[in-house]
């Protein structure tokens, strides 16, 4: 009890000099926590992206990749599924539900996805859950369109707007599908995953956009009206890839094998969790190397912490000898020691929590608009808590340098005061 | 009170004893003055004393132990219950206030602790009790350390080393940083204050200026049978 009074008026009497020290570890205890946030997010979100679909089907090409095009809209498929194959699999006495996903365009950027409109049932990500509209209703028309949220409130959408598609993908793609406008018949609510990013549209929607096209250029001068259009009958020759629902998770494998040896057409059908760890795996090396950085500076401010005490032990020199000449025990002056420093390493904490929740508070909005990544303003986490419990042990064996410097110099010192 | 027989001390790395002493005496209750030039070996002989050095040989006894006979550890707790120290300056600790300064020996021993609210007061009370008996004032004491001069300093070191009455009382040139005539009233009252405890003093120094006020004199000189001489000597 003397010594930790003792620790915090010496501490408090050196305040000038330590503040800075504390200041460094509470910014690098700041930067970890931010780190190791921010990965628990990515990956929780990224987990969460799909969930109750039992197998993606695509064309034969890698899990990743058609994990990524499937599912985050990212990169392109080599090839299709044709429109046969997928009813023959949608036939398939397990398969419970198949929905279908048609990419190759997109609106100012954002992907047009077409599907059928039991995708915004039967689809669900994070914990079961299904999509939800914020506005309006799925689409019913040939030319109506379902807004992901971030799609609506990036581009100032609202029910009713017109929108042409391009062909193609990204802000580059010059030729348009002006002669069929879409409108939009409903907004999704925001789901923390990339259909946020997505535009929906019916499977016949896709093909609509298509009818005065071949080969992927516009046929000049063909100009076929909207009502026609919807008079035809809009058959798909191909789609994508697909999502499907099993009728029991137990024919899981059988199913899979059943698309992977499918003799009419290579296809590939994949299991999303363990692609999508496949995939974290990939990812997960850059993480793993940001929190080692951030852990080493930890180490630097420690270190630092370490400096600045044995750096004032030779001024503190008079301090231990008169500590030891009113009875403090040398084992009492280590523990002096070790207690200024863990009691330093905790304010460091300290202000290293309110330095990470100020620069989640400031972050976390910008985080969701630009990555869809929504952040939980909470305690810390278990894993959060071990790291700083991992932090305070730090902190008291960074003492322990110092304490025993101090032990050895109270016992050579004796009583005699050198300066 | 105080016993040394047949004591050699060398410090490590010297080629000398730096002390060998056959014998000393002090009484208890005795007020006891030790001369000798810089570099005699005073100080040496305090640390053993005091217990924080241990001699290479021979016996030294306080207050019927034989402390160079205790572990480590016995010694620290031996120390803390039996000893006063002031010494030559910079006796406080800078952190804080006078008063708890004063206290600090009681923080580490309880036996002192007892002794100093024996009288039916709070420790506060007793250190106040004793800055006071040592002619110091409340407005100097209630501020920081520092404000204080290095008489005052002084005053407050023997308040803490008198507090909770130790049976011994050990100076290191106490006086070295004053003047004559705040050192002779610093000595009286130091020595008042300890008679009043019942504590043995002995202050060592090369300031000859106090002998009076002290029951017996003896020069470390003449008492240390190490081979070398001290070369450089003021006596
Ligand atoms: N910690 C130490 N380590 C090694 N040698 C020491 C140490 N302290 C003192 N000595 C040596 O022991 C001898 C006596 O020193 P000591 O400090 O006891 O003398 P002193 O009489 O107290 O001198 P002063 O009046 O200057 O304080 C000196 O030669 C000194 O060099
Ligand atoms: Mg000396």
């Amino acid at each position: 009890m003397t010594v930790l009074r003792l620790a915090f008026a010496s501490l408090w009497n050196r305040r000038s000099t330590v503040v800075l020290t504390v200041l460094a570890i509470a910014m690098s205890v700041a930067l970890l926590l931010t780190v190791e946030r921010v990965r628990h997010e990515t990956r929780n979100s990224f987990a969460n992206t799909v969930s109750g679909t039992d197998l993606i089907v695509g064309a034969r090409s890698g899990s990743v990749q058609l994990l990524l095009y499937s599912v985050f809209r990212i990169g392109n498929a080599t090839n299709n599924i044709s429109w046969e194959s997928y009813q023959d699999i949608s036939r398939h006495p397990e398969v419970e539900w198949m929905l279908p996903v048609s990419l190759g365009d997109s609106h100012r950027g954002f992907r047009v996805m077409g599907t059928s409109q039991a995708y915004f049932t039967r689809f669900s990500y994070g914990r079961k859950r299904q999509l939800r509209f914020t506005d309006g209703q799925p689409f019913d028309d040939v030319f109506d369109a379902v807004l992901g949220a971030k799609v609506a409130s990036a581009l100032g959408y609202e029910l009713g707007q017109s929108i042409i598609m391009s062909h193609g993908l990204g802000e580059g793609a010059i030729y348009t599908h002006d002669g069929q406008p879409f409108q939009v018949s409903g907004i999704l609510a925001p789901t923390g995953t990339p259909v946020d990013r997505t535009i929906h549209v019916s499977l016949e929607g896709i093909e609509a956009m298509h009818v005065d096209w071949q080969q992927g250029a516009k046929i000049p001068g063909k100009e076929t009206s909207l009502d026609e259009i919807r008079q035809r009958e809009l058959i798909p020759k191909a789609v994508t890839a697909a999502l499907i629902g099993l009728k029991r998770k137990t024919s899981t494998f059988r199913v899979q094998r059943f698309i992977n040896e499918y003799r009419e057409e290579p296809l590939l059908a994949i299991l999303p969790g363990v692609a999508l760890q496949e995939l974290w795996g990939l990812l997960g090396v850059a993480e793993k190397a940001l929190f080692l950085v951030s852990l080493f500076v930890v180490l630097a401010g420690l270190v630092g912490l370490v400096a600045v005490l044995m750096a004032g032990l030779a001024e503190r020199r008079r301090e231990m000898a008169i500590l030891r000449s009113v009875g403090a025990r040398p084992w009492q002056v280590f523990g002096l020691l070790c207690l200024e420093s863990l009691l330093l390493t905790l304010l460091a904490i300290g202000v290293g929590l309110l330095l990470f929740y100020a620069v989640f508070l400031l972050g976390s909005q910008w985080l969701s608009s630009s990555y869809g990544l929504d952040m939980t303003l909470g305690l810390p986490l278990l894993r959060e808590w071990g790291i700083l419990g991992i932090l305070v042990l730090a902190g008291l064996l960074a003492g322990v340098l110092p304490g025993l410097r101090a032990y050895g110099q109270s016992l050579a010192d004796g009583m005699s005061i050198r300066v | 009170m105080i016993e040394i027989e047949d004591l050699q001390y060398r410090w490590p790395g010297d080629e000398h004893d730096t002390l060998s002493i056959e014998r000393l005496t002090v009484e208890s209750g005795e007020r006891f003055f030790l001369r000798g030039p810089s570099g005699c070996g005073k100080s040496t002989l305090l640390s053993l004393l005091g217990g924080i050095l241990v001699p290479d040989s021979g016996k030294v006894t306080v207050n019927d132990k034989v402390i160079n006979r205790l572990t480590a550890t016995q010694r620290d707790r031996w120390r803390s219950d039996n000893l006063g120290l002031i010494f030559q300056q910079f006796n406080l600790l800078p952190f804080l206030s006078v008063t708890e300064n004063v206290l600090l020996p009681c923080r580490f021993s309880k036996l002192r602790l007892n002794r100093a609210t024996s009288g039916g007061h709070t420790p506060v009370e007793e250190a106040r009790r004793l800055l006071q008996a040592l002619d110091l004032n409340p407005e100097d004491f209630s501020g920081t350390v520092g404000n204080l001069s290095v008489g005052q300093q002084q005053r407050v070191a023997a308040a803490r080393a008198l507090i909770g009455a130790p049976p011994l009382i050990l100076a290191d040139e106490p006086t070295a940083a004053l003047d004559a005539e705040t050192r002779d009233r610093f000595i009286s009252l130091l020595l008042d204050e300890a008679s009043a405890a019942g504590s043995t003093v002995l202050v060592v120094s090369h300031d000859l200026g106090m002998i009076p006020s002290f029951d017996r004199d003896m020069d470390l000189m003449s008492l240390n049978n190490n081979s070398s001489s001290v070369t450089s000597g003021d006596s």
